[in-house]
């Protein structure tokens, strides 16, 4: 039972990191119907800041800080170079574009940086262990569940109660009727990848706490899942994204913690069948809407 | 109804020349020239797939013109930019009023108080609530459970929030019973009293001509007839709708 | 121009873009030495991966992110099969018994690559195509994951990370030839197929082509299967070359280069997966020359890193957004030899034409022989959309010949009724039968599998397809009705013409003819008039008319242009907020007071016609 319990606050620690992740790749899709797969190179960036920034003496939070601040650079560059030039193309030719996209980012880490890992320096308490009771919770498990709740609050209140949160909404249902109330096209997708990198650059940095250590490809994991997230809740519903990265997140720490021993190298693999069936099951996700397609 | 002895269309306040709009291989409208004096309710009708509301859409900025202009005031609106042109004091309720049902009443008027400094949407708010109490009532429900002819007042509710100087009406009648619609024709009078210019796109010939002061009738694309309300409701329409030839 | 086509067309396409190939190729394989030989083996290769890719994800219109699983099953296959049995237990202790003391040639491994890659693409599939287009795709990219996972993982059967190696070195430049030229081929012929036909229809408009009886889940499928078991075939072939291999073999970076290969070629097309893969193998040529500063000897695909990728993939994001449709676009060879596709379009026009035109009269005789007076009867039919009732409870029906015409106000429901007729749109009660058979709730390419055909108010041709394409499309078109279709309707001369060349009345034409072709029982027309000037729709509509006598189908027409409805139309029925209000002849309905005031308000008035007659209405003054 205990040992439930912890599996229980691990998974849902998990779940929250993929959550945060799987909300800012959604915030971009409602709004502007995108997924972006050079979103996990976001995470990657903040790796690589971080990592320089310990290099060159800086304290954790300011290195936390700039991490994300690139984060948001980036996905606004990203944007600008790559999103804007190819409004109005498929979904497909702008997926796969990001993916050439990331593949060259991955490149560009792999030569101008390092194609080896590079170690991230985490403060110390994050490898504590924290008892209530009887149960033992490392201190970074309930740090990463705290950080984001609260940053998921932040941007449902942002949402709920801005005027910029109110215009994002509603550009997200319609963005032409959006604009018919003077409401700046241009400014709710900026709004909508900045609040992305934001989200990336949380999650990533959660992320990174826990491996320690950046590559190239840091990023690429963490973008599959927060994919899956996405498709599971449903394509298009935000609440949907957050369940999906919750559920994913629980299944993998289960599966980990109860799957025979043999079958644990394929926990990953189960996980995505288990995503699978309740796609055959629900094949418009959890979350989302049958769309009646106007003849 | 008055009928208008001053000549119209000397200086109007919105003008369409000759305008043109394609999509893809169709053409929806050609060579459509109206013009709107400044506190005219003009209303423009015609058969289903005229072209209407692709007229309403390409003044509220929707819909890029092919060829033609349209000027407010005599400076040219920007084309394709629906957010430059609410700016400039025209607002468009767009066919089948599509308010956000998702959002509350109360959101849904501050969406369309969107260009306006945070104090005037509190204003706007409240005489929103005094005209129409029924929002009032309604204030924090998800815009999508109100009535048909909830949502209707919403909808203008919501463009009267920037205050604009024209409103664009696209079948504001659609789906209401027939008091409703009686009730939403005494408001737009009443609107257009307090100063605002009114284009008026109807299905509802009769109702829409007892208000107007001027009318066009649009078909397949072209403007094919127009005149003062009173000319226009005496001339056979059910001939253009209804494609009724006696000797068949 | 001219793509798709006849099979025979299709083969002599295939000769062409192989002989092509051959020219370039054959003197880097006899004269190129050693070294330049192996590099051309290795394009050879990379030809029949993008080729077996592109018969999915060019005919589809599906991006598969998942191919590369079955090059990787191909390639285990082939593994176990063919390494020696002495080294093979040296790395795989734990093989079952069969695997372990096989050693089998090159072809049946081959083949052994191709059928167990099909099954298992087989298995995954029946998940897969139930999916919406977008959730597909990623569910591709998961099967990547996953099965990367599984090979990773699964050491007694992959050995793990460390990889296997001995495959015998069985690829000679002959063989890397006569694989790419077969795999051409294949891919060549499946597009001019039935099914590759109705594939690419479902890539153009998966909702018509629903509509007109193509079952788009199950060719999607069987693209699937096919297209798995050519990439484990082609797998295979890699294997015979490599020699050793790892599970990092199979994940992103080839996926990345081969849907790079396609995307840059125009994956569209055979020619466009050959031409693509000849850039690319190129570019990594030079590159990779420029990253190691010394020439370099067979660059393998699957190790491509920084420069070369980097490259790639700028590559990729300029063509998308300068020329999406790829270098070659959509045209195959043929397309680019003005003669040879004016002969195979003559040969085709000669086997056509000489249809033996007797077949008429017996469509005709059939559909008079068929039981009941009614081609289709609806009864009560409603729908209402979250608590908005569109539709409450309305009868219709159509007798054999007959045009109804079905109008009324906006939003009085009119399309929706079609929708519920059709199948479109699941109806909430109400029973819908096509002569005399129950068709309620059916899928809509079943319903039109019983003789429904329709046509849409936005156009809903096959774009990108040839026009004779867009007619031959449907299952129940036959070469005789679809060619009859195209003569009554004036297409003859253009049905070589890609659909989106044709002026917006022609199009509207092609659309009538497809849904003719398939010799309906009964036809819905939603505007098929919508967009055109008056002379053109009198020329439709009256041609409308003599079709359905002729061909004994029943018509139910929407349109606005209600002068027209009443001239072509037997009866009329009139709706208004999703209701009934009136039946009957055009001259009942024009003078039902209801039907006026439904369009011109209340308080109906007196009009006047003028010199022609008058219509008189008695006004009701309140």
């Amino acid at each position: 039972m205990l040992e439930f319990i912890q599996q229980l606050i691990n998974g849902f620690s998990l779940g929250s990191i993929y959550a945060v992740l799987a909300l800012g790749l959604a915030m971009v899709y409602s709004t502007l119907g995108i997924l972006n797969f050079a979103y996990g190179e976001l995470i990657t960036i903040v790796g690589y800041t971080v990592y320089f920034a310990n290099q060159a003496g800086a304290p954790f939070l300011l290195a936390a800080g700039l991490g994300i601040t690139f984060a948001v650079v980036a996905s606004l560059l990203m944007q600008f170079a790559l999103f804007r030039p190819l409004r109005g193309a498929s979904f497909v030719t702008l997926l796969f574009a990001s993916f050439a996209l990331s593949q060259a980012l991955q490149g560009v880490f792999r030569q101008a940086i390092s194609p080896r890992a590079r170690g991230i320096a985490v403060p110390e308490v994050f490898s504590t262990f924290v008892t209530i009771g009887d149960i033992r919770i490392g201190f970074l498990t309930i740090a990463t569940l705290v950080t984001a709740l609260i940053s998921m609050g932040i941007l449902a209140a942002f949402m709920r109660y801005s005027r910029s949160g109110l215009q994002m909404r509603a550009a997200a249902t319609d963005l032409t009727t959006t604009r018919l109330m003077g409401v700046r096209a241009n400014r709710v997708i900026l709004a909508a990848f900045a609040i992305s990198g934001l989200l990336a650059g949380v999650a990533g940095l959660l992320w990174l706490a826990r491996t320690t250590q950046v590559t190239p490809t840091t990023g690429f994991t963490p973008i599959l899942i927060a994919f899956i997230a996405v498709v599971l809740g449903g394509l298009g519903s935000i609440p949907g994204a957050v369940i999906g990265g919750y559920i994913f997140g629980m299944l993998e720490v289960f599966l980990q913690a109860y799957l025979p021993i043999g079958l644990v190298p394929f926990q990953f693999a189960m996980a995505l069948i288990a995503v699978s069936v309740l796609l055959y099951l629900r094949p418009e996700g959890l979350m989302g809407r049958r769309i009646e397609e106007k003849v | 109804m008055e009928i208008h002895i001053e000549e119209r269309g000397v200086s109007p306040l919105l003008n369409i020349a000759n305008l043109k709009i394609r999509y893809g291989m169709i053409t929806a409208l050609d060579q459509v020239s109206l013009s709107i004096d400044r506190g005219e309710i003009v209303v423009v009708l015609g058969p289903n797939g005229a072209g209407k509301s692709t007229l309403m859409g390409a003044i509220a900025g929707v819909h890029k013109p092919s060829t033609g202009e349209i000027t407010l005031d005599a400076a040219p609106i920007p084309y394709g930019v629906p957010e430059k042109v609410l700016r400039l004091g025209v607002a468009l309720i767009p066919e089948g009023r599509s308010i956000f049902g998702a959002l509350t009443v109360e959101e849904n008027l501050r969406l369309g108080g969107s260009r306006v400094s945070r104090s005037d949407v509190t204003d706007g708010i409240d005489k929103a609530f005094t005209r129409f109490p029924v929002l009032a009532e309604r204030r924090n429900q998800s815009a999508g459970t109100l009535s048909g002819g909830e949502q209707q007042q919403l909808a203008i509710a919501r463009a009267l929030m920037s205050s604009p100087t024209v409103v664009l009406y696209d079948e504001p009648s659609l789906g209401l019973a027939p008091k409703i619609v009686t009730q939403i024709f005494e408001l737009i009078t009443e609107l257009r009293d307090e100063g605002v210019t009114t284009v008026l796109v109807e299905q509802n010939v009769h109702l829409a001509l007892d208000i107007a002061d001027y009318g066009y009738v649009l078909a397949s694309g072209h403007i094919v007839s127009h005149g003062y309300a009173a000319e226009l409701a005496s001339i056979d329409l059910a001939h253009l709708y209804m494609g009724i030839e006696a000797a068949e | 121009m001219r793509r798709g086509g006849s099979i025979r067309g299709a083969g002599i396409s295939a000769l062409t873009t192989a002989t092509l190939m051959l020219i370039v190729v054959l003197p880097f394989v006899l004269f190129g030495g050693k070294s330049l030989a192996s590099t051309t083996i290795i394009f050879l290769i990379n030809v029949t991966l993008v080729v077996a890719l592109q018969t999915f994800v060019g005919n589809s219109g599906i991006m598969s992110f998942g191919h590369v699983t079955f090059m990787g099953v191909g390639a285990y296959v082939t593994a176990w099969l063919t390494i020696p049995p002495a080294i093979k237990s040296d790395q795989l202790p734990e093989l079952p018994t069969f695997l372990a003391e096989a050693q089998w040639g090159f072809l049946p491994s081959v083949l052994a690559a191709a059928v167990v890659s099909g099954l298992f693409a087989a298995i995954v599939g029946i998940v897969l195509v139930r999916m919406t287009v977008n959730a597909m795709v990623m569910a591709t990219l998961a099967l990547l994951l996953v099965m990367y996972s599984v090979w990773l993982n699964w050491s007694t059967l992959t050995r793990g990370s460390t990889g296997v190696f001995g495959v015998p070195r069985d690829i000679t430049p002959f063989l890397a030839i006569a694989g790419a030229v077969v795999f051409i081929f294949i891919a060549r012929l499946f597009k001019a197929t039935r099914i590759g036909l109705q594939l690419r229809a479902s890539r153009e408009d998966e909702l018509s082509s629903s509509a007109l009886g193509i079952n788009v889940r199950l060719v999607r499928y069987v693209a699937w299967v096919f297209s798995a078991a050519m990439m484990g075939a082609a797998g295979s072939l890699w294997s015979f070359n490599i020699i050793a291999f790892d599970p990092g073999q199979f994940s992103f970076a080839i996926t990345f280069a081969l849907l790079a290969m396609l995307i840059l070629g125009g994956k569209e097309s055979v020619l466009g997966a050959v031409v693509g893969a000849a850039i690319i193998g190129l570019v990594t040529e030079l590159f990779s020359r420029v990253e190691q500063g010394v020439s370099v000897l067979g660059i393998e695909l699957p190790r491509i890193t920084g420069t070369v990728q980097f490259v790639i993939a700028l590559l990729i994001i300029f063509a998308l957004i300068w020329r999406p449709e790829g270098i070659v676009g959509r045209r195959e060879i043929e397309d680019f030899i003005p003669p040879l596709a004016s002969w195979l379009r003559r040969s085709q026009e000669k086997s056509e034409d000489a249809v033996p035109q007797k077949r008429t009269q017996s469509s005709e005789t059939t559909s008079q022989e068929s039981s009941g007076e009614f081609v289709l009867e609806g009864k009560n039919l409603a729908k209402s959309f979250s608590g908005v009732k569109a539709l409450g409870g309305v009868d219709i029906e159509v007798k054999r010949g007959e045009i109804l015409g079905l109008i009324g106000p906006n939003g009085s429901g009119k399309s929706t009724l079609l929708n519920l007729i059709s199948g479109l749109t699941d109806l909430d009660s109400g029973q819908v039968l096509i002569e005399g058979l129950d068709v309620t709730g059916l899928p809509s390419h079943i319903v039109a599998q019983h003789g429904l055909a329709r046509t849409f108010q936005n156009i809903r041709i096959f774009h990108h397809l040839l026009v004779a394409e867009n007619v031959f499309a449907p299952p129940r078109t036959t070469s005789e009705s679809g060619h009859l279709s195209l003569k009554q309707l004036g297409l003859l001369d253009v049905r070589f013409m890609e659909a989106n060349t044709l002026s917006y009345g022609m199009q509207r034409r092609l659309e009538i003819a497809r849904a003719m072709g398939t010799q309906p029982s009964v036809v819905l027309l939603d505007e098929p008039a919508a967009g055109m000037n008056h002379v053109e729709s009198d020329v439709l509509l009256s041609d409308i008319r003599s079709l359905a006598k002729h061909h004994g189908c029943g018509v139910i027409i929407i349109d606005h242009d209600l002068r027209l409805i009443m001239r072509l139309c037997d009866r009329i029925q009139v709706l208004e907020a999703g209701n009934t209000i009136a039946v009957g002849t055009p001259a009942e309905v024009s003078s039902n007071a209801a039907v006026l005031a439904a369009y011109l308000g209340d308080a109906p008035t007196e009009i006047d016609n003028g010199p022609h007659g008058k219509i008189s209405i008695t006004t009701k003054d309140d």
